[in-house]
C-alpha cells in the first residue's frame, strides 16, 4: 500500500485528517480477489483498479480538491497531494470570488499535467487488458479523444482533465461513478496465487474468493481471466523493479507544500 | 554525423511528437504477505483512520488540515 510509504506517510500525518469508507455494494464499485491480512499484494501502475479505490483529498468543509482513481505510486501520490495543498490555499482565500477560484482550479489541474515527469507518465499507462476493454466498450472515451490511430492518453493526464471539469465540487455532489469509470470493473492480479517470478497458478486461482460488486463483472463482453499476455509483464523476468518502492529524492518538486 | 547518431536523432524527433512515452515492459512487483501485512500495520498504527466523514471534517476544521478520504473495497486493516 503506497500510502504507508514515504514521503506520503509523513504528508498524511502533517497535512491531513484521514478517513476510510468501504465502498462494497456501491453501484460504481468494481470487484477484486479477496485477500486476508497476510495475503500477497502487488505493486502496479498508477490508476489501476479505479472502480475499487478512490483517494479523495478534501478541504475541511468537504470540497473536493483532488481525487485519484485506483492505485498510485507513493512519489506520484505525493505530487498530487502537493497540488491539493495549493488548491486548498486557493479555496480558503477569502479575497477571491468563487468564479476566480474555479478558474484557478481548472488552470492548475491542467497545468499540473505539464509537471508530470516522463517516469510518472510511464507509471500511468493503462494496462493492456484495461486498454482493450476501454477500446471495446467505450470507443468514444476521453482516453482516445484527440489521439488517432488507437493511441491513448495516460491515466495521469485524463484524471486531471476530468478533475478540471469538476472545480471545487462538494464531495456529496461529486459524480464518482463517471469520474472513475474506465477500464474493467474487475481488477484482480491473483496475488495469492502468483509466485515470485510472476507466474499465476490459474487452476488454484479459479476458485478464489471475490470481493465487491460482482454484478459489475457480468456486463456484456466481460472476461474474468484476462489474457496474461495483456498484463504487460516483462516475460524475461529480468526486470523486477517495483513501482512505488523508490524513495522521494531530497529537493524534489513539492508544488508548494510547506516544509 | 555517424549513422547511429542520425537514427538516435530521428528517434528523439519522433518521440517529441508522440503523446505517450515509448512502450517498455511493465514491471509488476509482488509483495509477500508478510511485507504487505507490515505496510498495512504501519499505515493503520501511524495514522488514525476515521470511519465518519463528518467527524474527519470536524477534526480537520479544528486542526486546520485537509481530509484524505479513502474509498476502498473491504477493510483497511487487511481484509481487502
Amino acid at each position: 500500500m503506497s500510502l504507508s510509504q514515504e514521503p506520503t506517510l509523513s504528508a498524511l500525518n502533517k497535512y491531513f485528517v484521514c478517513g476510510v469508507r468501504d465502498i462494497t455494494g456501491e453501484s460504481y464499485a468494481g470487484a477484486s480477489g479477496r485477500h486476508d491480512n497476510f495475503g500477497n499484494a502487488i505493486v502496479t501502475t498508477n490508476g489501476a483498479g479505479p472502480h475499487n479505490i478512490q483517494i479523495f483529498m478534501l478541504a475541511a468543509d468537504g470540497t473536493v480538491l483532488n481525487c485519484l482513481p485506483g492505485y498510485w505510486s507513493t512519489q506520484d501520490l505525493y505530487q498530487e497531494i502537493s497540488l491539493a495543498y495549493q488548491l486548498n490555499q486557493i479555496w480558503q482565500n477569502q479575497s477571491l470570488s468563487v468564479g476566480d477560484k474555479q478558474t484557478y482550479f481548472r488552470t492548475m489541474q491542467l497545468a499540473h499535467i505539464q509537471h508530470h515527469s516522463p517516469a510518472m507518465s510511464r507509471r500511468s499507462r493503462m494496462q493492456g487488458f484495461d486498454l482493450q476493454y476501454e477500446k471495446e466498450h467505450r470507443p468514444n472515451s476521453d482516453f482516445f479523444s484527440g489521439y488517432p490511430n488507437g493511441r491513448a492518453k495516460t491515466v495521469d493526464v485524463v484524471m486531471h482533465q476530468r478533475m478540471a471539469a469538476r472545480p471545487f465540487v462538494a464531495y456529496e455532489h461529486f459524480d464518482v461513478a463517471n469520474y472513475c469509470d474506465y477500464g474493467k470493473p474487475m481488477y484482480d492480479k491473483e496475488e495469492d496465487y502468483r509466485d515470485s517470478s510472476g507466474h499465476v497458478d490459474q487452476f488454484a486461482a479459479r476458485g478464489a474468493p471475490k470481493l465487491g460488486n460482482l454484478e459489475s463483472t457480468s456486463r456484456k463482453g466481460y472476461r474474468e481471466q484476462p489474457d496474461p499476455r495483456l498484463w504487460g509483464q516483462d516475460q524475461s523476468g529480468t526486470s523486477r523493479k517495483l513501482w512505488g518502492q523508490e524513495q522521494m529524492p531530497a529537493g524534489s518538486t513539492t508544488w508548494g507544500l510547506a516544509k | 554525423m555517424r549513422p547511429v547518431h542520425l537514427i538516435a536523432t530521428a528517434s528523439i524527433l519522433a518521440l517529441a511528437n508522440c503523446p505517450i512515452p515509448p512502450a517498455e515492459p511493465q514491471a509488476l512487483g509482488l509483495l509477500s504477505g508478510q511485507l504487505a501485512h507490515d505496510r498495512v500495520t504501519k499505515l493503520t498504527s501511524q495514522v488514525h483512520w476515521h470511519n465518519s466523514l463528518y467527524q474527519a471534517e470536524d477534526v480537520a476544521r479544528r486542526e486546520g488540515k485537509m481530509v484524505l478520504w479513502l474509498h476502498m473495497l473491504g477493510d483497511i486493516k487487511g481484509d481487502t
